[in-house]
């Protein structure tokens, strides 16, 4: 008889390769009486799987018994109750780091920036328009004319109107 | 240590971010006109502006225009549509914190408001007008920073004598 096929379907089982159902044909295999000399030695390995399969597992207080054994109490899994504001918690620290941040950087930026500074604005992303200061110059006295004008209107209008309401009081007088 | 580099990183970060400072009035309005290309702005930095100081040294008749630049830190003056007129008082209105309204005028020729900016110290260091031109229609935005005191609206509203 030819035992080729068992041959290898031991050889892929001693390299883990084998499906449940080759290692059921293994067993099968081996369950029978006339196993030749050659495989024998692996006999024992199958004849028992099978064995222990059928004998009775553990019982249900195995691990009282072993702990007893062993003088321990047995230990109650304890489910773990998670508040929200542990779940929160890296999201505070995040937020209190942030906060602690700013805070000194205000302070730093407050006790580094001159007092006498007029204001915050960066003058030195300022780029001219013009590199030649007679168009400059020129540029800034029409402003300044401009906003003169504008100003003097302003004073003007505010004139008008107070006299108008002047006026108004007192036609409502008469 | 991976915490205290971590925070190092983030305070200098946040230095940095305060270090930039903030942009005036005409800064902002180019911002929200970029993609228009009838919108232009002449800016004049600080450092034009001690050149012409430096410029009209020699001139006893520029006098009163080199007290009142000596006074500036900055202009800016933007040219726009007269369409823009109400974005730019609305950007103005806006920031009520930032920009006080001082005055304002309107007449058939022409209209404009008055804005101005305080610093902390409660001195004004920014000084912004809207004219608009009935005639030319176009707004043109005068926007200027520096000390604008008593002595430099004197000038403004003297100019006559520049």
């Amino acid at each position: 008889m030819d035992y080729k096929y068992i041959e290898q379907l031991l050889e892929r089982y001693f390299q883990c390769e084998t499906t449940l159902q080759e290692e059921a044909i293994l067993r099968a295999f081996f369950q029978q009486e006339d196993v030749p000399e050659s495989l024998m030695p692996y006999r024992d390995l199958f004849v028992c799987q099978q064995q222990e399969a059928l004998t009775a597992p553990l019982g249900d207080d195995f691990d009282e018994r072993l702990l007893a054994i062993v003088g321990e109490k047995p230990q109650q899994e304890k489910a773990r109750v998670v508040k929200l504001g542990s779940r929160l918690m890296p999201l505070f620290r995040a937020a209190a780091i942030v906060a602690i941040v700013l805070t000194i950087g205000n302070a730093a930026q407050f006790s580094l920036s001159p007092r006498n500074q007029n204001d915050d604005i960066n003058y030195s992303e300022y780029t001219d328009t013009y590199d030649d200061p007679t168009v400059a110059y020129d540029q800034v006295e029409g402003a300044l004319q401009l906003m003169s004008e504008g100003l003097i209107q302003s004073q003007r209008a505010d004139t008008l109107s107070a006299g108008m309401r002047n006026n108004t009081d007192s036609l409502v007088r008469n | 240590m991976k915490r205290a580099l971590c925070l190092l990183t983030l305070w200098l970060a946040t230095i940095a971010c305060m270090a930039k400072g903030s942009q005036d009035f005409a800064s902002k309005f180019m911002d929200q006109c970029k993609a228009d290309t009838s919108v232009s702005c002449i800016t004049v930095s600080p450092k034009m502006l001690e050149q012409l100081v430096k410029k009209t040294e020699n001139n006893p008749d520029d006098a009163n225009i080199r007290q009142a630049i000596t006074k500036l830190k900055s202009m800016r003056v933007v040219t726009a549509p007269a369409e823009y007129f109400e974005k730019a008082e609305g950007l103005l209105k806006r920031n009520p914190q930032r920009f006080a309204k001082q005055d304002d005028y309107d007449s058939a020729q022409k209209r404009g408001v008055i804005y101005s900016r305080k610093n902390r110290h409660g001195d004004t260091v920014e000084l912004i007008l809207l004219h608009e031109s009935m005639r030319t229609k176009t707004l043109t935005v005068v926007n200027v920073t520096g000390t604008i005191d008593e002595e430099f609206l004197c000038f403004l509203y003297n100019i006559k004598s520049f």
